[in-house]
């Protein structure tokens, strides 16, 4: 297609500042344009209108519950409701006898680690970031107590 | 195993009315198995147990931000080999997804595993089943799903100041989940798997087996229904220590079920925990009220691909399978097979000596530097006489400090009837207290050496005879069990030593001629 | 101005290596800069000891004649959601600010090795979830080339890369590190008037990049010159043994044919008429025409196709990219780092605290958002039907790349980044974030779902004097033809990044 670089070389590459291209004229085409001058219709179902997203208190406090976020605001849950209306636009593609793509990377052999210690014994590098700490412990609250909601 | 139990109605005494149920028990087994390598399954750190706290962390096990997995080999290659063993399918394609729940030892929020696509399924396993006082029969069953995944951290519950302790050296640690099917009944049946298991393991050298180290867990699922009604509410026990505690953790809760039914309470789908010390399933608080683990395919783990082509051989990143299958070694069952047709063994005889593995390196040995030994006579000196010792001192057969040679020595004395049986049972125990001493000492310094001069015998006969006057002339009427007791006397007078072989001959002689 | 920022990194480096010029002092006065103009908070947090550590080392190597590689003495910055070991990483977040990684992230150490001075961590949207470099716990970064940075007309950056495009396009370092899930890298890039390039998925390690979409993050690199960015994909390209999602085939170093050897008659330009969608300003419809037009004359064949998906996509992209924020923000709990509140009555209180404080609404909702998408009710309707229209709009472009009759086939889709010049800061800010990413990805995530590479190039100013910039895309790892295509069009259209009125020039 083209010839490679025969060699190194420094200062033949057009910089910008001091070989300026010619000005080029925007409105004018040479040749019948391949670019669609209006847009593309692209019909998705409108579900804003259906308004039948609704999410009973017992969703929200399990959402709460397994995100251990809390969403504590009329907007937080408006926010929440139109992101699962949006989500709801790809439903009636139709997607018989289509596999999930889970990786691009899906015909590569997952790659294998020889069984050798290369890591580990960085007690300081691995504690250095948390707060609390004791004794080359980590500290956490005590544990299995549900979330006050 | 039918259990029946009369349902108990308060006050009213219509006992006789009600006809006897049939209850069935149904048990389900989950495995998880710590996978015998040197570092974790998707990070290069170390694997010792009890080392230093948090000092086998990498930063991928401490989920600091930025950090990917990468698989280890060995790990696959345990898990692979374990599911040939057992049978299984192993999967062309599998997958890794994660597992959310927040909890203070899973620094991720997720646990990455295999649920989708895991790496081996519909496996069978066939075991005998060993109860106390019954016969020993074979139960199969089916494995569902062997797939890989990572342990948690440990936390310390410090009650008093109220906070847990967190440790991430076990963060990480490759583990085989073994999922059975719900094919047994009895804590028995499942205490036998789970042995068996153990030994394929072992044999495998995939896992090390030490339940007291946590290097091999068990939970039981566990139901009971009427027969011909559908299965029962299950409970899940956990915490179960060792395999001593398997069968009396589940034989516990069929019968707090039962109990429960009986009373007409309910059984509750809920996680019991087995409590050692006080030998029963406690109620766990429940991890949450509701549970959901969004599980989502792992996207930092590409889809792990085996070669699954007859005859071919493993590269850096594809793993084959039938290259796999040919380092697997003998397993137990056919080694009992092979002792019952090689050795003439009868399949009780086999069963114990696979099932202690150590006996059977010791007959095998012993075996093969004694051939002029009877098979018998070895494995019966071992069953019956340092097993029963063992036992006696509760101690595990693996921990009993003498070699094979000298217990090739002690049977080889007494083959040669240097010694007799008394001395050979007295040689363990003394070998056990020395075990740098050679057999040849401890007879020689202990005067352990059978009498066998004829002329001392007959004095030794002489003398039982008229210390056991009574019997003699019992025996002389006919009755050929007082025998016993002069046979008795004779050892007492020459303190177990005598050649016994002879000095019933002896007596019997003696007390002929003194008939005349 | 300072004569060195019109250089290109190779010219700078063949000065350092004849003693033109020195890295120390290249480094010093960037500092000062980056300084002057703290007012477009490009930086959340700059390092001059290290930086000058960095080039004095490098200097002493040019003394010695024995630089490391093509990047030996050249200021780079770098986007703070990369670990830099010993430097803080905060992603612009509450959450991560006190975090200082034990490790570098590949990319960073491979700019090391290749001699490069790293100046600081870049602004950007918290955890990399936004559009504008607006949703920042440092404050939103602005764009060099609005009408006025004072008042309230500044523009946006871009994002969530803004800082990194805003430091290239103001010249205070040669090229700048970022990320792309779904156009972090090209958006800014676009709006700032600097080349920003999206590898192939796989082609640069994400160890050290903190994730937002595992499966589509890359790192990303921001340029003044197509060359340039060449010269940091080559030092920071390869399979990484720490990075099980890298492609595992060696990296060849690419290099640029010169302009004029640049042969386009066998090139095949495809135009995917869905990316002219309703929103799309005339001004980059004729700068998108007219450089289809100039491909044509130069003898490129160029053809309209078909790519039916792309519509769909940024709807599977927004379900994808929530769900794996709340899995990867999972880990963010307190305890072995991250902020921590002061709430001891339980595991759960204290993470729910942490996490309240510690994250913005953005994340937040995300997170909130993902969790019900991922539901055990809810993962086949939403989740993996995402994944399965994911496979479709990766078909689209695969079909364009290869399909079978050759004739049909194409090599490279030209298409807008952004739908216009960038936005008024307070028009921006006026939507929601999901509603700005809508906008914003648009053109980009597309790119992201497939895996395949895409470079965005400034083309011309618009009448308001902001860049306007286009996109190309080529199949996975064929950056060679892309980035040649991309050099071919820089050299006819002449843009100069720095020809804005900025300070940096002015004082000099």
């Amino acid at each position: 297609m083209w010839r490679r670089l025969s060699k190194r070389f420094y200062c033949k590459i057009a910089t910008k500042a001091t070989e300026k291209a010619p000005k080029l004229d925007f409105k004018q085409l040479t040749h019948p344009t391949k670019v669609p001058q209006t847009p593309v219709d692209t019909a998705f179902p409108d579900t804003n209108s259906a308004s039948h997203i609704e999410i009973d208190t017992k969703t929200i406090q399990l959402l709460e519950r397994l995100s251990l976020v809390d969403l504590d605001s009329e907007r937080a849950l408006a926010t929440l409701k139109s992101s699962i209306q949006f989500a709801d636009k790809i439903a009636h593609i139709d997607t018989d006898h289509v596999r999930p793509l889970y990786t691009v990377l899906e015909q590569q052999q997952l790659q294998l680690r020889n069984d050798q210690v290369t890591e580990g014994d960085c007690r300081r590098q691995v504690l250095r970031n948390a707060r609390v700490t004791d004794e080359d412990y980590y500290v956490s609250p005590p544990g299995n107590i549900p979330l006050e909601q | 195993m039918y259990y029946s139990i009369i349902r108990r109605l308060g006050t009213q005494p219509k006992l006789a009315t009600i006809p006897k149920r049939k209850w069935k028990s149904v048990l389900g087994l989950e495995v998880h198995a710590q996978i015998a390598s040197v570092s974790k399954l998707f990070s290069g750190s170390g694997t010792s147990f009890g080392a230093p706290l948090n000092s086998s962390v990498a930063y991928f096990d401490a989920s600091i931000p930025g950090t990917l997995p990468v698989l280890n080999r060995k790990c696959v290659e345990s898990g692979i080999k374990t599911a040939l063993a057992l049978g299984c399918r192993v999967n062309e394609v599998s997958m890794f997804d994660r597992k959310h729940y927040f909890y203070a030892d899973l620094p991720n929020g997720y646990q990455i595993t295999q649920q989708r696509a895991a790496l081996a399924n519909d496996g069978i396993m066939s075991f005998p089943v060993i109860t106390p006082g019954k016969k020993v029969y074979y139960k199969s069953v089916k494995l569902l799903q062997l797939q890989l995944e990572q342990d948690s951290g440990k936390s310390l519950h410090d009650e008093q100041l109220k906070r847990s302790l967190v440790d991430l050296n076990r963060a990480g640690l490759p583990l085989m989940e073994l999922v059975f099917a719900p094919d047994l009944e009895t804590g028995e049946e499942a205490a036998s798997l789970v042995k068996e298991l153990m030994l394929i393991l072992r044999r495998l050298q995939t896992c090390s087996c030490k339940m007291e180290e946590g290097a091999l867990r068990v939970d039981a699922n566990i139901s009971i229904h009427q027969e011909g009604e559908p299965l029962g509410v299950r409970t899940e026990v956990k915490n179960i220590g060792s395999v001593r505690s398997i069968s009396q953790a589940i034989t516990y809760e069929i019968n707090r079920q039962l109990e429960t039914v009986a009373n007409g309470g309910l059984i509750t789908n809920e996680t019991r925990s087995w409590d050692a010390e006080n030998r029963r399933t406690v109620a766990m608080r429940d991890k949450e009220v509701l549970q959901d683990y969004r599980f989502m395919p792992e996207p930092n783990l590409p889809p792990l691909h085996v070669n699954l082509k007859p005859g071919s051989k493993s590269t850096e990143d594809l793993l084959s399978v039938a290259a796999l299958s040919e380092e697997i070694p003998e397993l137990p069952e056919d080694t009992r097979q092979r002792l019952m047709e090689q050795y003439n063994l009868n399949a009780d005889t086999s069963i114990i000596l696979v099932n202690e593995p150590v006996l059977l390196d010791h007959f095998l040995s012993i075996s093969r530097s004694l051939s002029q030994l009877p098979n018998k006579v070895i494995y019966n000196f071992l069953i019956n006489d340092l097993l029963t010792y063992c036992n006696k001192l509760n101690l595990d057969v693996e921990d009993c400090s003498i070699k094979a040679d000298d217990l090739r020595d002690i049977l080889s004395c007494l083959h040669s009837e240097q010694i007799n049986i008394q001395a050979a049972r007295q040689l363990i125990e003394l070998q056990q207290q020395n075990p740098a001493a050679k057999v040849s000492e401890l007879i020689e310094i202990n005067n352990l050496q059978q009498i066998c001069n004829p002329e001392a015998i007959e004095e030794l006969c002489r003398q039982a005879i008229a210390n056991q006057a009574k019997a003699a002339q019992q025996y002389q009427k006919g009755k050929a069990k007082a025998l016993f007791a002069i046979v008795g006397e004779v050892a007492k007078l020459s303190k177990q030593k005598a050649n016994m072989k002879m000095v019933v001959e002896c007596l019997e002689n003696q007390l002929k001629s003194a008939k005349k | 101005m300072r004569r060195h920022l019109q250089w290109s990194i190779k010219q700078l480096t063949a000065n350092y290596a004849e003693g033109q010029c020195s890295p120390r002092r290249v480094t010093e006065q960037a500092l000062e800069d980056a300084l002057k103009l703290k007012t477009l908070n490009a930086f959340i947090r700059l390092t001059p000891e290290q930086a000058l550590q960095q080039a004095q080392e490098s200097e002493g190597r040019y003394q010695n004649k024995k630089p490391f590689g093509s990047l030996d003495g050249v200021t780079i910055a770098v986007k703070d959601n990369f670990c830099t070991q010993d430097v803080h990483t905060t992603c612009a977040s509450r959450m991560l600010q006190d975090f200082v990684p034990p490790y570098d992230a590949t990319v960073c150490s491979r700019l090391k090795q290749s001699g490069a001075v790293l100046l600081g961590k870049t602004n950007m949207d918290q955890f990399a979830m936004g559009a504008g470099t607006v949703d920042s716990l440092y404050g939103p970064t602005k764009n060099i080339w609005s009408e006025d940075l004072d008042q309230d007309h500044w523009r946006i950056a871009g994002g969530s890369s803004g800082g990194s495009a805003s430091a290239v396009a103001a010249g205070l370092c040669y090229a700048a590190i970022g990320s792309d899930t779904g156009g972090s890298t090209r958006n800014p890039a676009s709006y700032c008037g600097v080349v920003g390039l999206k590898p192939t998925y796989g082609l640069v390690s994400r160890h050290g990049l903190i994730p937002l979409v595992n499966s589509m993050d890359v790192p990303g690199i921001f340029a003044r010159s197509v060359s340039d960015c060449l010269e940091v994909l080559n030092a920071v390209a390869g399979p990484d043994r720490l990075d099980s999602t890298t492609i595992r085939q060696p990296y060849t170093k690419l290099h640029l044919p010169e302009v004029d050897k640049i042969d386009l008659s066998s090139v095949r330009i495809g135009i995917p008429k869905e990316y002219h969608c309703q929103g799309l300003s005339s001004e980059v419809l004729e700068t998108w025409s007219k450089v289809a037009d100039l491909l044509e004359c130069a003898g490129a064949s160029v053809r309209q196709v078909s790519l039916p998906n792309t519509a769909a996509s940024i709807f599977v992209y927004s379900i994808l990219n929530q769900c794996e924020v709340a899995s990867n923000m999972a880990r963010y709990d307190g305890i072995e780092y991250g902020h921590r509140a002061s709430d001891e009555r339980s595991t759960e209180q204290l993470y729910a605290l942490s996490r309240a404080e510690g994250f913005n609404e953005v994340v937040k909702t995300r997170i909130l958002t993902g969790n019900f998408l991922l539901l055990r009710r809810n993962y086949d309707h939403y989740f993996e039907k995402a994944l399965r229209v994911r496979r479709l709009i990766a078909e689209d472009f695969a079909k364009v790349f290869q399909s079978s009759p050759s004739d049909d086939r194409v090599d490279i889709l030209l298409t807008p980044t952004t739908l216009t010049e960038a936005p008024l800061y307070k028009d921006f800010a006026s939507l929601t974030n999901r509603d700005q990413c809508a906008v914003q990805d648009f053109c980009t995530q597309p790119a992201n779902m497939a895996g395949i590479p895409a470079v965005s190039i400034p083309i011309r100013l618009s009448r308001t004097g902001l860049p306007l910039s286009l996109q190309l895309m080529s199949n996975s790892l064929n950056e060679q033809l892309l980035l040649s295509v991309a050099s071919w069009i820089e050299a006819q259209v002449g843009f100069d990044s720095l020809e804005h009125k900025q300070e940096c020039r002015s004082k000099a």
